[in-house]
């Protein structure tokens, strides 16, 4: 299902504005609300694009949850990143034409495309934005490395509790949390391929979560008990995710 | 698809499976309690000389269907 929309509350302006280190002028947010995107529809566990597409089009999560992934020869999968409303996956394309990765639905999800023409036109009429986006970029960066040290150094019980804190305020971030809660219909093999353990493993920490009253993953909902708990057990620091500002009281 | 209940002990603490995971048969549940016991065991190393790992699958019905145990027997040689 294709069709275009218009609006002016897309989540990735406000991404974009939460992410700028000016306050964008009245043109700047005109010409990111005026960028022509087409909304396209994907059940849970559909691709989006695929491992050496060349994309022509960059596209940004409208609802729902996306993951980057990446297999093995033998069909093992990675996920090496999520998106949340307000990201955009494959921004890496305008400059990098073949994709190194692929990008498959985790909810049903709803992305808006821009073809790589416009985003270079608005970048070309309002070069500040190009900072904007580059940081954005460069955020993702820094994702990846924190990905890298919790996967690769931290236990099963940690590094689960690291995700929920990271993808919590991510989701805060862009107004999807409220009363610590926040829709999160991930399954336990999803929570596996990101953290690379079994997903008898990932169901039994939760299981420890849950008794020490840390949270509860029910029925497609993320709901936090004791958010200092469990950035503790997370050993999470937000400092990588570059917020500028958090509404979840740290 | 049907559910399999997985109860853990990691050699400190024994956890009682209530959610499950979906296998398609007891014998994925198996592989999928083969493939997970290394994994607990390497997250926590022995405390002590001696450790017992295991899994225990259940089915839906409560009935245990297949044990894995893995067992470390630490112990100075002088």
């Amino acid at each position: 299902m294709r069709r275009t929309i218009e609006g002016s509350d897309y989540p990735f302006v406000r991404k974009i504005e939460s992410i700028a280190l000016f306050n964008l002028s009245a043109e700047e947010r005109a010409a990111l609300e005026a960028l022509p995107v087409q909304a396209t529809e994907y059940d849970a566990r559909q691709d989006v694009i695929t491992e050496h597409d060349r994309p022509s089009r960059c596209f940004t999560v409208l609802n729902g949850i996306a993951a980057a992934y990446k297999t093995t020869q033998e069909g093992r999968r990675q996920v090496v990143a999520y998106y949340v409303p307000g990201d955009m996956p494959d921004f890496q394309s305008l400059q990098l034409e073949v994709l190194d990765f692929s990008i498959g639905a985790v909810t049903p999800l709803r992305i808006g495309s821009v073809s790589h023409n416009a985003i270079r036109g608005m970048f070309n009429a309002y070069p500040r934005l190009v900072e904007a986006f580059w940081r954005a970029t460069l955020i993702e960066g820094s994702l990846a490395r924190e990905w890298m040290l919790n996967n690769g150094r931290r236990e099963a019980y940690p590094r689960l509790a690291h995700l929920f804190c990271e993808l919590f305020l991510r989701l805060d971030q862009v107004g999807l949390v409220s009363n610590w809660s926040c829709h999160l219909p991930l399954t336990q093999p999803e929570l596996a391929d990101a953290l690379g353990i079994t997903p008898v493993h990932v169901n039994r920490v939760l299981k420890e979560m849950r008794d020490a009253g840390l949270l509860t993953l029910k029925s497609g909902r993320l709901t936090i008990h004791d958010w200092d708990a469990l950035a503790t057990a997370g050993d999470f620091d937000p400092a990588y995710l570059h917020l500028r500002q958090t509404a979840v009281r740290q | 698809m049907p559910l399999f209940f997985f109860d853990t002990d990691d050699g400190r603490t024994f956890i009682r499976d209530e959610d499950g995971c979906e296998a398609s048969s007891p014998q994925v549940a198996r592989n999928l309690a083969l493939e997970a016991i290394l994994g607990i065991a390497n997250d926590h190393p022995p405390l002590l000389n001696h450790c017992v790992y295991s899994i225990d699958v259940r089915d839906e019905a409560g009935r245990r269907i297949y044990r894995a145990k893995v067992e470390v027997d630490g112990g100075w040689m002088s």
